[in-house]
């Protein structure tokens, strides 16, 4: 249980850690910015979420968190605490690997009793956390296995029983379920949620999985190079994203983007051009917009999927590809040669009446659409 | 079922299998010139061989005579005890020692790979080579005593074969020095192989370093170190060249390791069946420390 603050933190690599060509030759590269500017404040018993497409730095910052690596530059507290050189072991942080990382010479039990035991606590109390963390995990019954003989599943829980057992202040997991076949992969989300709320602690969870992002996160840091593009919870990153990277990331199908529409200004009202035609912007947004005093401008237009409706009137649209997904139909329509994706809830739909290459008509709301500057990416409704 | 397939189409067109035929010029050369001499010496040494005649009238089966002779022999006795005590010092120093500079080397960054080659490098001479350097340097006319003169310190000259233990303490450094960088790259590489996650899980378990070598590092490398120390028991059991430049096994024949003693039965005495006797005896001993460390290593192997 604690706060965790992280004030402009900043990792650089050096190019020799980099496995660069050593000096004097040619070509030898820079150093290597992998996180810059990173503000967050995550509050007690809070399960953050850091999500975004590999290689964005996440895993340095998770890092940098535990100590493992060290922080270039920012501070770094743990309850008020400033902690950048304070030795992982004092931290009292624990940290579940992506590859599980156990002990493979130790047992179940040894594996989890380890960091007990370097703590010096007594033979009792060791193995009373260890077996009440295992009933918490339902592993009891591999308590005296060793690791190669558990399953991709059963490891997973052992590394967080390992966790656990010390009452971390703060709960680091690094892409942990990325190893998991597609349903363990559900179960052991699930669960997660269910152990969070039988554990009170601080939880920082990384994954490049939008749907883990999603579904676990009080609130979602989406990061792209290096840098945090959105902080906020599941709904405001969905509903509201700050700029085209988030709204393209979040969600699955990806919006849709129409790359060269324009905003315009006419007597006082705010329109959009798309599909050849000028939609005026709800009440709502034309607020935004007026109170920033917007002016008119080349715009990106992005239309989440399940926003699309087919309908009897509307633009008109060649029928592509139908895709059956169980529950839910995605349709790709042609027009003028783009490509759009509507996602519409099976039950809702004929089946028997779509066919290929089809016309058929869709339409949408606008109080549902999204427009990005085009030139800096960002969301214009954003306040 | 692909060999039975093979055997089937060869006897068909009357081939010999080619497994065999590809097999035959290495099997030919490694019973000729290492199974048959093995197989010679086994059963000469249940004789009174001379190692010289081929004449058979003098040759007698003596049964296991030159095996019960070995209880008394005092100049084998000795052999035992300087070969152990070498072994003993030898093992020790190029494992625990190999395996700290291991240690070292692995964070030592760019300068890795080229400690380890000049560290490698006396390992790929032939240890006479070796020794005569080495003798270059320690002996009474060498490097150190012509140095200690010229700067007035007659009084520190050394004479290392002056002395049975002196004698034994030169042979252990060269022996070290020679081998050592052979047992390092071995812990190198197996140090290598662990897996760097182990050690941040158990960074995070609140470790120190010297607790993340005894509790990862050790566990994980038991079978190279099974393997490192092994091989320097072998070879420390079976030291020769370098006892052989270096003190001729004097002062007397106090220096004399196992096998200096069988060659010296073997080509001075000229009692080719006893010195295959210790031979055949040495081999066993080495079987048997072999097949028991093997053992105690399974038990502490981790499979991953
Ligand atoms: N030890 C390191 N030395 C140099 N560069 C590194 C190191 N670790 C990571 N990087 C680089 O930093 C960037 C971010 O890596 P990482 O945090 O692991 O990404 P993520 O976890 O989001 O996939 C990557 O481009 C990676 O190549
Ligand atoms: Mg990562």
């Amino acid at each position: 249980m604690a706060k965790v603050t992280l004030h402009n933190i900043m990792k650089v690599y050096p190019a020799v850690d980099r496995g660069e060509k050593p000096a004097g030759k040619k070509n030898r590269s820079e150093d290597f910015v992998a996180v810059r500017d990173f503000n967050l404040e995550v509050s007690d018993n809070e399960f953050i979420v850091f999500v975004g497409p590999s290689g964005c730095g996440k895993s340095t910052t998770l890092r940098m968190i535990a100590g493992l690596e060290e922080i270039t530059e920012g501070e770094f507290y743990i309850d008020d605490e400033l902690v950048n050189d304070v030795a992982p072991k004092d931290r009292n942080i624990a940290m579940v690997f992506q590859n599980y990382a156990l002990y493979p010479h130790m047992t179940v039990y040894n594996n989890m009793a380890f960091s007990l035991k370097l703590r010096k606590e007594k033979k009792e109390v060791i193995d009373q956390k260890v077996r009440s963390s295992a009933e918490l995990l339902d592993i009891t019954e591999l308590l005296h296995r060793k690791p190669k003989t558990l399953s991709g599943g059963q490891r997973q829980r052992v590394a967080i029983g390992r966790a656990i057992v010390r009452d971390p202040k703060v709960f680091l997991m690094d892409e942990p379920l990325s190893n998991l076949d597609t349903k363990l992969r559900n179960q052991m989300r699930a669960e997660i949620i269910k152990l969070r709320e039988r554990i009170q602690t601080t939880f920082i969870y990384v994954t490049h999985d939008q749907i883990e992002a999603m579904t676990l996160g009080d609130r979602i840091v989406v990061m792209n190079n290096g840098q945090i593009q959105q902080i906020g919870t599941p709904q405001e990153v969905f509903d509201d994203p700050s700029n085209l990277f988030v709204a393209g990331f979040i969600g699955t199908p990806q919006m849709n983007f129409f790359n060269d529409e324009k905003l315009l200004l006419n007597e006082g009202k705010y329109y959009i051009t798309l599909f050849d035609q000028n939609i005026e912007l709800p009440q709502r947004k034309q607020e935004i917009l007026k109170a920033r005093n917007q002016e008119e401008t080349d715009v990106v237009v992005g239309i989440r999927p399940p926003h699309i409706t087919i309908s009897d009137n509307g633009t008109l649209a060649e029928l592509d590809i139908i895709e059956m997904m169980g529950s839910e139909l995605h349709l790709h329509l042609n027009v003028d040669g783009k490509d759009i994706i509507v996602v519409t809830p099976t039950t809702a739909t004929d089946l028997s009446t779509l066919h290929k290459h089809q016309q058929v008509k869709f339409s949408f709301h606008p109080e549902l659409i999204h427009i990005f500057d085009k030139e800096i990416k960002t969301n214009l409704f954003s306040l | 079922m692909r060999s039975a397939r093979m055997k089937k189409k060869g006897r068909r067109r009357g081939y010999l299998n080619p497994s065999f035929a590809f097999a035959m010029p290495g099997t030919l050369v490694y019973s000729l010139l290492l199974m048959l001499p093995i197989l010679f010496a086994f059963a000469s040494s249940f004789t009174n061989w001379n190692g010289l005649t081929i004449n058979l009238e003098n040759l007698r089966f003596i049964g296991i005579d030159n095996y019960s002779r070995m209880m008394e022999d005092t100049a084998l006795k000795t052999a035992v005890g300087v070969t152990l005590f070498i072994t003993v010092v030898v093992v020790l120093a190029v494992n625990i020692l190999g395996l700290g500079l291991a240690v070292i080397l692995k964070n030592s960054g760019r300068m890795t790979n080229i400690i380890r080659t000049v560290f490698f490098l006396p390992y790929i001479l032939s240890s006479i080579a070796v020794s005569f350097i080495w003798m270059a340097i320690i002996s009474y006319t060498g490097i150190i005593n012509s140095f200690l003169i010229s700067i007035g310190l007659d009084d520190f000259i050394i004479n290392f074969s002056a002395t049975k233990w002196s004698s034994i303490f030169w042979i252990c450094v060269v022996e070290i020095w020679r081998s050592i960088g052979f047992y390092m790259t071995i812990y190198l590489a197996a140090l290598q192989g662990v897996p760097q996650e182990l050690y941040e899980a158990c960074v995070m378990d609140g470790s120190g370093k010297w607790s993340r070598f005894i509790h990862i590092t050790l566990p994980m490398i038991v079978p190279q170190i099974t393997v490192a120390f092994l091989l320097s028991v072998i070879n420390e059991l079976r030291i020769y060249d370098v006892i052989f430049v270096l003190t001729g096994g004097g002062p007397g024949t106090s220096t004399q390791s196992i096998t200096y003693n069988i060659l010296t039965q073997s080509f001075v005495n000229w009692r080719s069946g006893y010195a295959s006797a210790m031979a055949v005896a040495l081999c066993v001993v080495i079987t048997i420390i072999a097949a028991v460390s093997m053992k105690i290593s399974k038990k502490l192997e981790v499979d991953v």
